[in-house]
């Protein structure tokens, strides 16, 4: 591995205990300038495999393919699902996942507004965090060499999954890609935050790109899965979809968190839930600078890839660990969470600057040789050798 | 390779034979004139087709088809094809560009590169077989390479009927790698099928998921 191993607390207990978030007066000292960035998953619960597959199999929730392989980190077996349509197979073609885009304004008791439909000039260069997503890599195509290899024309997480498994997808040319489409964007949703459940920090205090905001983990999912989810049915939310809850520079904490902190804040999460199963994900789009290695569409590329590779949250791996935002040791097969805070080289579209995340591969969790583009073992090349001997 | 004949012909001839000789002969002839008329075909020489429907007549690659359509073969023969729903699509066999069908180890019957298969997938991570294929008139055989579309050793089935009646079906097993097999049926009774009928029975991964290469017929 050429990277560094970036020091950030483990990923636990973030829905554990009920507590207000502490107010900004019980914390002493200044702000630090950067804070780190995590990401977790809420993994399906309750549901077997069995009753998973025959929702698969009726189109009752979305397209899967199932993987087995025997990790040579380990020699022992390992089962997953991923969404669209296995690139290990002789047929490519494309598997269109529709998505909704959902903008949530976040109401802070305190009285910060988090608005994704409003314009912002000072931070988001005169436009809407919503447009500028609508017309990001993550939904728009656009052409990626990786490492002087052609990979493809699409969205960073199509063309990803593609280089992710290019011994096998580059045989049929340009024919398998996962898009994501169609792409609705439906009215905005207001979340007011319960008193003691949240925090605006003004620019003033952190040094960042104007206010953020800090809401505590539990309330939001709850809000998210309890009342928008059903309260968007009717707009067409479904476990055959991907609803996409889109936040503006608002980031989540475990019970008790504050900006600063050690547990301080996820970004973003991908979750799945009941029978037939309904996934969806949650990001902040950041223009704080707050965070390092974290900016505008990094959050989105990290938890999209991450639905994509690991739907259900569950995709077991050898355990990894001691680099990205994992400083213990993890199982399974997020993506991301191996290179938090390593970018994949910026995209300029429609005169803006988009960051992306690196992202690691299928075979780093599992084996070597690399399938992956140019034998790597990540999308920008950090990764050059497997995730090793077992954590 | 393995095969299994649903013919159950000589049984029932001893049988009936030993029971009633003159009624026993007409018998005969009647079931000959089913199951008892076929043979499984497992190689293009063997099916010895001197027609033949190439699916690229149904559009390019990656051209979506619906639940049923239409072509006409070489001799001018009508045939329709039919499958479980829409959202097939027409793959061109790998590597030509473009192409969708990755032609995989080869084996000793693999698909031809430029050739135009149907592939079954639907628009999902499923299928769409089996795969229906009836011809505006009567042909004394009808053939076809055949692969899932998941690796390793699949089951391929072909079922002949004339009209409504089942002629007889016969099963092939690909090679440990998942190689396409030819399968494919010869009437000795002359131009008696008019329907075969396609269908992965055993695989890796969905076998509604399936490729079927061009349909060879023998036509009168």
């Amino acid at each position: 591995m050429r990277r560094t191993a970036v020091a950030i607390v483990p990923l636990v207990a973030m829905f554990l205990a009920i507590a207000p978030l502490r107010a900004r007066g019980q914390e002493s000292g200044r702000m630090p300038s950067r804070h780190h960035a995590m990401y977790t998953v809420l993994p399906l619960a309750g549901v077997t495999d069995d009753s998973l597959d025959a929702a698969v199999a009726k189109h009752a929730t979305l397209p899967m393919w199932k993987y087995s392989i025997v990790s040579n980190r380990n020699d022992k077996k390992y089962s997953g699902k991923m969404v669209g349509r296995s690139p290990l197979y002789h047929g490519a073609r494309e598997t269109d996942i529709p998505v909704f885009i959902i903008p949530v304004k976040i109401v802070m008791p305190d009285g910060g507004v988090f608005d994704p439909t409003m314009i912002d000039n000072a931070c988001a260069s005169g436009h809407t965090p919503i447009s500028l997503f609508q017309n990001s890599p993550i939904l728009q195509p656009a052409s990626y060499e990786i490492g002087g290899t052609n990979v493809g024309t699409g969205q960073y997480t199509d063309v990803f999954q593609r280089a992710n498994f290019f011994s096998n997808v580059s045989i049929t040319g340009d024919s398998y890609h996962t898009v994501l489409s169609p792409v609705t964007v439906l009215p905005m949703q207001t979340f007011n935050v319960p008193a003691g459940k949240g925090l605006t920090y003004p620019a003033i205090e952190t040094g960042g790109c104007g206010s953020i905001g800090v809401v505590d983990i539990n309330t939001m999912d709850k809000f998210v899965r309890t009342t928008l989810i059903p309260a968007l049915k009717a707009q067409g939310i479904s476990p055959t979809n991907l609803p996409f809850f889109f936040f503006y520079n608002v980031v989540m904490g475990a019970p008790g968190d504050v900006l600063d902190s050690p547990n301080c804040c996820v970004l973003g999460y991908h979750a799945a839930t009941g029978s037939p199963t309904q996934t969806y994900a949650v990001s902040d789009f950041d223009t704080t600078d707050l965070f390092a290695g974290i900016s505008n569409t990094v959050v989105a590329s990290h938890e999209i890839a991450e639905w994509m590779d690991d739907p259900i949250g569950n995709n077991p791996t050898p355990p990894w660990g001691h680099t990205g935002q994992v400083t213990g040791c993890q199982n399974n097969l997020e993506v991301g969470d191996p290179l938090t805070g390593d970018l994949f080289p910026s995209v300029m579209m429609n005169d803006f600057t988009y960051q992306l995340q690196e992202l690691a591969f299928f075979s780093w969790f599992y084996s070597t040789p690399s399938i992956g583009v140019n034998g790597w073992f990540s999308d920008d090349g950090t990764f050059e050798t497997d995730a090793g001997p077992v954590c | 390779m393995e095969f299994i004949t649903s013919d159950t012909c000589s049984y029932v001839r001893t049988v009936i034979s030993a029971i009633l000789p003159i009624a026993a002969a007409f018998l005969l002839c009647a079931t000959n004139s089913h199951a008892g008329t076929l043979t499984l075909v497992t190689t293009p020489a063997a099916q010895n087709a001197n027609d033949s429907v190439d699916w690229s007549h149904l559009g390019e690659n990656a051209t979506i088809l619906g639940a049923s359509a239409s072509a006409t073969s070489g001799l001018g023969t009508d045939v329709t094809v039919g499958m479980a729903g829409p959202n097939s699509i027409i793959a061109v066999v790998c590597p030509s560009s473009p192409c969708s069908w990755g032609n995989g180890t080869g084996g000793s019957t693999p698909f031809s590169a430029v050739d135009s298969l149907i592939w079954t997938s639907d628009a999902a991570a499923g299928g769409n077989g089996p795969v229906t294929v009836t011809t505006a008139s009567n042909v004394s055989g009808a053939g076809a390479l055949i692969q899932a579309d998941g690796p390793g050793q699949f089951t391929a089935k072909i079922q002949a009927f004339s009209g409504k009646t089942s002629l007889g079906s016969f099963t092939e097993k690909s090679d440990s790698n998942g190689d396409p097999v030819y399968i494919g049926v010869k009437s000795k009774s002359g131009s008696t099928i008019n329907k075969v009928v396609f269908t992965i029975t055993a695989c890796t991964g969905i076998c509604t998921d399936f490729a079927i290469d061009r349909l060879n017929l023998n036509s009168p």
